[in-house]
C-alpha cells in the first residue's frame, strides 16, 4: 500500500519508514504538515501517518486538511495520528479532525503491523461499498428507466381503458341488433317508456358511435345511461344560452318566437338533418337516437317534419348509419303515425 | 553492559524497536548522536531567550528520539523539559538543563560504544 507519513524529527521519520517498507509498503515521507499537504495533492494516498506535534503543520490542522482534500475524493485515506503518551488528553480533537486511528511513540513494529492491517480492512471495506453504493446507483437509475416507462404505459392504458372500458364500450357479448341503413320507429309503451333508448345503449355498449338528440335534459340523460363519449343533443329553446355552453350551436328557438315563418321551420329542422348527417358521415355504422318525434311534430308541423324523416331516410341509407326514434303511442295522430310505420322500419312493442 | 547502563541506554530493547535490524538501528544511533547535540543545543538557546514554546517543542522532540532507541534517562528529563516548556515558568530549566547535558553525555558514550559493537559484530550475535 502507498502511505504517506509526515514527521519533523529525521530519526522518527527515517525509523517509521524503514518499518513500514520492511512491511513490504511503499512510503513517501514528509517533514512537516505542510509538504505532507502537498504530497498528497499530487496524488492522493490511501492510508496518511501523521506526526502530531510537527513545526508549520501540526498533525491535527494536516489532519483537517487531508479531510478537505479528500471530501470530493472516491477513495477513503485512512489516517493514522502518530503520538506520545502526553497527548491522549488530546485523542478527541485528533478524532473531531478526522483522524481514524493513534500509535504511540516509541513506535513498536508490531503494533504497527497490527494498525496497518486494521486500517487496510477498513479501507477494503470501504472500497466494497462504495462499489456496492455504484452498483446501487446504477440499480436505482435502471428502476427510474423502468419506472419512466411504466408511468408512460400506465397513462397510455389509461387512456385506452377511458375510451374502451367507459360504459358505451363495456359489452363484448353478441346482441341482436337492429340493421344499419334504416331508420327504426320504436314503440314505446307505456310500461316501457325508454324501450328505444335501451336498444341505442345496446349499440353504444358494443362499441358503436352513438348520438342521441333529446328533449330531456343531456346532463340528466348522460348520468341516467352512464353515457360518457356519447353527444348529447338538447332540443329545447334555452339550447343557446345553456350555462355549460350550448351542446350544439342549434339556433332552435327561433321557431317559438311569434310570427315565425315556415322558411324558418324548414331551415330548424335542416339543422337537426345536418347535426344527424354529420355525425352519421364520420363513419360507417354510427346509431342516432332521436327521441322527441312528437315536439317535432308540435313545433314544425308534421308535413315539414315528414320532408325531414324523408331525407333523413336517404342520408341513413347512404352513410350505411341507423336511427333510433321513440314512438310514444297516443302522442301522434292515427294518419301520420301509420305513414311513419309504413315509411320506416316499424317496431312494435312486443305483446 | 550493567543494569545501570541500561536505565539510561538499553540497547536490546532498542534492537528490538529496529525490528532485530542491526544495521538500522545502528543507523538510528549515528542519527541519535547527531540530533540529540543540536537539541540540547537548541534547548540551552530557547532557555537563554525565554522561549518557552521552542523549548517545548525541542524538547518533546528530543523526547520522541530518545524513546525510539530507549535511552532512557534522556527521555524521561527531555519530557520534564518539555512540561517546563509547555508550563511557561521556565524558573527550574536551568537545573534540568545540566541534567539532561550530563545524561547526554553519558548516554552518548554508551550509544557511541553500542554502535562501534554492531557494526564489528561482536554483540548480540547469538
Amino acid at each position: 500500500m502507498r502511505i504517506l507519513i509526515a514527521d519533523d524529527t529525521k530519526m522518527e521519520r527515517w525509523l517509521l519508514e524503514k518499518l513500514l517498507a520492511n512491511l513490504g509498503h511503499e512510503v513517501v515521507a514528509a517533514a512537516d504538515g505542510e509538504e505532507a499537504i502537498e504530497r498528497f495533492k499530487t496524488r492522493p494516498f490511501p492510508m496518511v501517518m501523521l506526526d502530531w506535534m510537527m513545526p508549520k503543520m501540526n498533525g491535527i490542522e494536516a489532519c483537517k486538511k487531508l479531510r478537505e482534500l479528500g471530501a470530493n475524493n472516491e477513495e477513503y485515506c485512512y489516517i493514522v495520528m502518530v503520538t506520545s503518551k502526553s497527548e491522549k488528553e488530546n485523542y478527541l480533537e485528533a478524532l473531531q479532525a478526522g483522524a481514524d486511528d493513534f500509535i504511540h511513540k516509541p513506535i513498536d513494529k508490531l503494533d504497527l503491523a497490527v494498525r496497518i492491517k486494521a486500517g487496510e480492512r477498513i479501507l477494503d471495506f470501504n472500497q466494497r461499498l462504495a462499489e456496492k453504493n455504484k452498483d446501487l446507483e446504477a440499480l436505482q437509475n435502471e428502476l427510474m428507466n423502468h419506472n419512466v416507462k411504466l408511468m408512460k404505459q400506465v397513462n397510455e392504458l389509461k387512456t385506452k381503458v377511458c375510451t374502451d372500458a367507459s360504459p358505451e364500450a363495456s359489452l363484448k357479448t353478441p346482441y341482436e341488433s337492429l340493421s344499419f341503413g334504416e331508420i327504426h320507429l320504436i314503440e314505446c309503451p307505456e310500461q316501457d317508456k325508454e324501450r328505444a333508448f335501451k336498444m341505442f345503449l345496446e349499440d353504444v355498449t358494443h362499441n358503436v358511435p352513438g348520438l342521441v338528440i333529446t328533449r330531456q335534459n343531456p346532463e340528466k340523460v348522460k348520468e341516467k345511461f352512464k353515457l360518457v363519449n356519447t353527444e348529447v343533443v338538447w332540443l329545447t329553446k334555452g339550447l343557446s344560452s345553456n350555462k355549460e355552453g350550448a351542446y350544439i350551436p342549434l339556433n332552435i328557438l327561433a321557431v317559438e318566437e311569434e310570427g315565425a315563418s315556415k322558411e324558418d321551420y324548414s331551415k330548424n329542422l335542416a339543422v337537426i338533418l345536418e347535426i344527424i348527417k354529420e355525425f352519421l358521415s364520420k363513419q360507417d355504422q354510427c346509431v342516432v337516437m332521436l327521441d322527441g318525434l312528437e315536439y317535432l311534430f308540435t313545433r314544425f308541423s308534421p308535413q315539414h317534419t315528414m320532408e325531414m324523416l324523408y331525407d333523413m331516410s336517404d342520408v341513413v341509407k347512404k352513410s350505411k348509419g341507423k336511427v333510433f326514434i321513440a314512438f310514444y303511442p297516443d302522442t301522434v295522430e292515427q294518419t301520420t303515425a301509420s305513414i311513419l310505420k309504413k315509411e320506416m322500419n316499424w317496431v312494435p312493442a312486443k305483446k | 553492559m550493567s543494569d545501570g547502563d541500561a536505565r539510561i541506554f538499553d540497547s536490546n530493547e532498542a534492537l528490538s524497536r529496529a525490528d532485530g535490524d542491526r544495521e538500522l538501528l545502528s543507523e538510528l544511533m549515528e542519527m541519535y548522536l547527531v540530533q540529540s547535540k543540536e537539541d540540547i543545543g537548541e534547548i540551552e538557546a530557547a532557555i537563554a531567550r525565554k522561549d518557552a514554546k521552542r523549548l517545548e517543542f525541542v524538547a518533546h522532540s528530543l523526547k520522541g528520539a530518545s524513546a525510539t532507541i530507549a535511552a532512557e534517562q534522556v527521555r524521561e528529563q527531555a519530557y520534564r523539559m518539555e512540561k517546563i516548556g509547555a508550563s511557561g515558568n521556565l524558573a527550574e530549566a536551568p537545573a534540568l538543563l545540566r541534567q539532561l547535558k550530563e545524561s547526554i553525555n553519558i548516554t552518548n558514550e554508551l550509544v557511541s560504544k553500542a554502535i562501534a559493537k554492531f557494526r564489528s559484530g561482536t554483540e548480540g550475535r547469538p
